[in-house]
């Protein structure tokens, strides 16, 4: 799930260049380590790997997906909120037609 | 849709089927980031609604919005020799008053690209360690999305006490923005898409208040094609279930709960409020709007560029744009009020090698994306137009 869900937004991200501004991609993290007081660490977007603080994410860990926006992560990806949300999804089928 | 999984179609279109399905009223839905103008066009997600909804584009590009006011002063800042002025690439091109960034650049303005705020940090280090004497800018512009990472480069600055680093800070918030248009009479707008990425940082209790307020749904909404039209079919949803009843609660529906909660990220919140305070804004197109900025407090103030570099010696002459940017309609553009193409100068004068305006220039901007991507939906619209 999150893998597809990078592969969407980094084709996006391609398409505005890097230096876009309100977008911003997920990708997984490597590695953390601290450097000069900040919690940093090394991500990887589809096979690129980058630089990336992480102090706004405290509770992101290797191996779990951040959202990346230049060079922060903003967010942690929950994959189990985004199988919840996919669930509501199915209830369109469960939807009114139209009258 | 080369790049999109068999499964991501597949949601696609059963989200298209759902939407079409419940579609009974005619629904103008406002998105408001640049990340999605871009997105829609190129997948062509209008094409994919019933024409009974129509999309319209706010200001969602944060290139788009800068002040002209700001864009001047980091144009006077850069034009000094003791100065490197780091900023990101889409601002390079658009026009001030009388030039723009990437003309001071090519005379000698030293001007960096930057991917992050960050980076201008390491740059001051760097020109500190080889003792050049020059100051570094930050030019920080950007929604809530990018102010954390603008807080983390200040704090960080402030921390290693570097004496040559400030920062001209330009930042905006959507919330302010939305109330301005709202509050216009003849918005014609009946539901928003709220910026995914901005809302995972600010969380959406400000969202609230403005849906129920004017009576508007808001769907928090990603990027990705199924995201936007998931955000599309739950704004539709509340739109037909609510028609009529007026005791309803007019509600905010996340729609990118994999990466938005209601709170938003505490840790950039918490940074934000203690590096910055909001302040009144100027936006390109829209005037000053009460409350809808940042500015550093003061135990920051050390580090405004604005009040470090507040007697003006520019030491480099800088030639002046060849356009007059008159019949740039991106006022209305920015408010939903016109689609791009609905400009005379749209595709003409006006295109992203010769932009008249900023949403010609940034890659964000809904002239641009119009530029790139309409042409394949809506072949008319283009060079030949003689509209
Ligand atoms: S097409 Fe060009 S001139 Fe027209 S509104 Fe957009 S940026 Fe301005």
């Amino acid at each position: 799930m999150a893998d597809t869900v990078a592969a969407d937004t980094v084709t996006v991200a391609a398409d505005l260049g890097v230096l876009s501004m309100c977008l911003a991609v997920p990708g997984r993290i490597l590695s953390v380590e601290s450097l000069s007081g900040l919690r940093m660490g090394v991500v990887d977007f589809g096979g690129v790997t980058q630089e990336v603080c992480l102090e706004y994410t405290p509770e992101a860990g290797v191996g779990d997906y951040v959202i990346v926006h230049v060079g922060i992560a903003i967010s942690k990806l929950d994959p189990t909120r985004a199988a919840d949300s996919l669930s509501t999804f199915q209830e369109i089928s469960a939807l009114p037609g139209r009258p | 849709m080369s790049a999109y999984s068999s499964e991501d179609v597949r949601d696609v279109e059963a989200l298209a089927q759902g939407i079409h399905r419940i579609t009974k009223g005619n629904w103008t839905v406002m998105e408001v980031c640049g990340g999605q103008t871009h997105a829609i066009l190129k997948n062509g997600i209008d094409q994919l609604l019933p024409p009974a909804i129509r999309i319209v584009h706010g200001p969602g590009c944060p290139v788009c919005v800068t002040s002209m006011e700001v864009l001047d002063r980091a144009m006077e800042i850069a034009s000094r020799d003791d100065v490197v002025l780091c900023t990101y690439g889409d601002m390079l091109r658009v026009p001030g008053t009388k030039t723009d960034l990437a003309r001071i650049r090519s005379q000698g303005g030293k001007i960096r690209v930057i991917h992050s705020p960050l980076d201008a940090c390491k740059v001051a280090s760097e020109e500190l360690r080889l003792g050049t004497g020059r100051q570094v800018v930050l030019f920080a512009i950007g929604f809530e999305t990018t102010a954390p990472a603008t807080a983390m480069a200040v704090r960080a600055a402030h921390m290693k006490s570097l004496p040559n680093f400030s920062v001209l800070v330009s930042h905006v918030l959507v919330p302010p923005a939305l109330q301005a248009i709202l509050s216009d009479p003849d918005h014609g707008i009946d539901g928003i898409l709220a910026a995914g990425h901005v809302c995972a940082i600010t969380g959406y209790e400000a969202y609230e208040g403005i849906a129920d307020q004017y009576r508007t749904p808001i769907a928090v909404t990603g990027f990705s094609p199924v995201d936007i039209l998931r955000g599309m079919l739950a704004v539709v949803t509340e739109l037909e279930s609510s028609k009529g009843d007026t005791s309803r609660h007019t509600r905010v529906i996340n729609a990118y709960s994999q990466v938005v909660e209601r709170c938003g990220n505490v840790a950039a919140r918490r940074a934000l409020d203690e590096v910055f305070e909001c302040c009144d804004q100027v936006w390109r197109g829209m005037g000053t709007l009460p409350q809808s900025g940042f500015k550093l407090r003061s135990k920051y103030q050390a580090l405004d560029a604005t009040e470090r570099f507040a007697s003006e010696t520019s030491s480099i002459a800088c030639p002046a744009l060849p356009t007059i940017q008159s019949h740039c309609r991106a006022a209305e553009v920015l408010k939903g009020k016109i689609r791009p193409t609905q400009c005379e100068a749209f595709g003409k004068e006006c295109t992203p090698a010769y932009p008249l305006g900023a949403p010609m220039v940034s890659n964000e901007g809904a002239c641009a994306a119009y530029y790139h991507h309409q042409s394949r939906n809506d072949p008319d619209v283009l060079g030949g137009s003689s509209r």
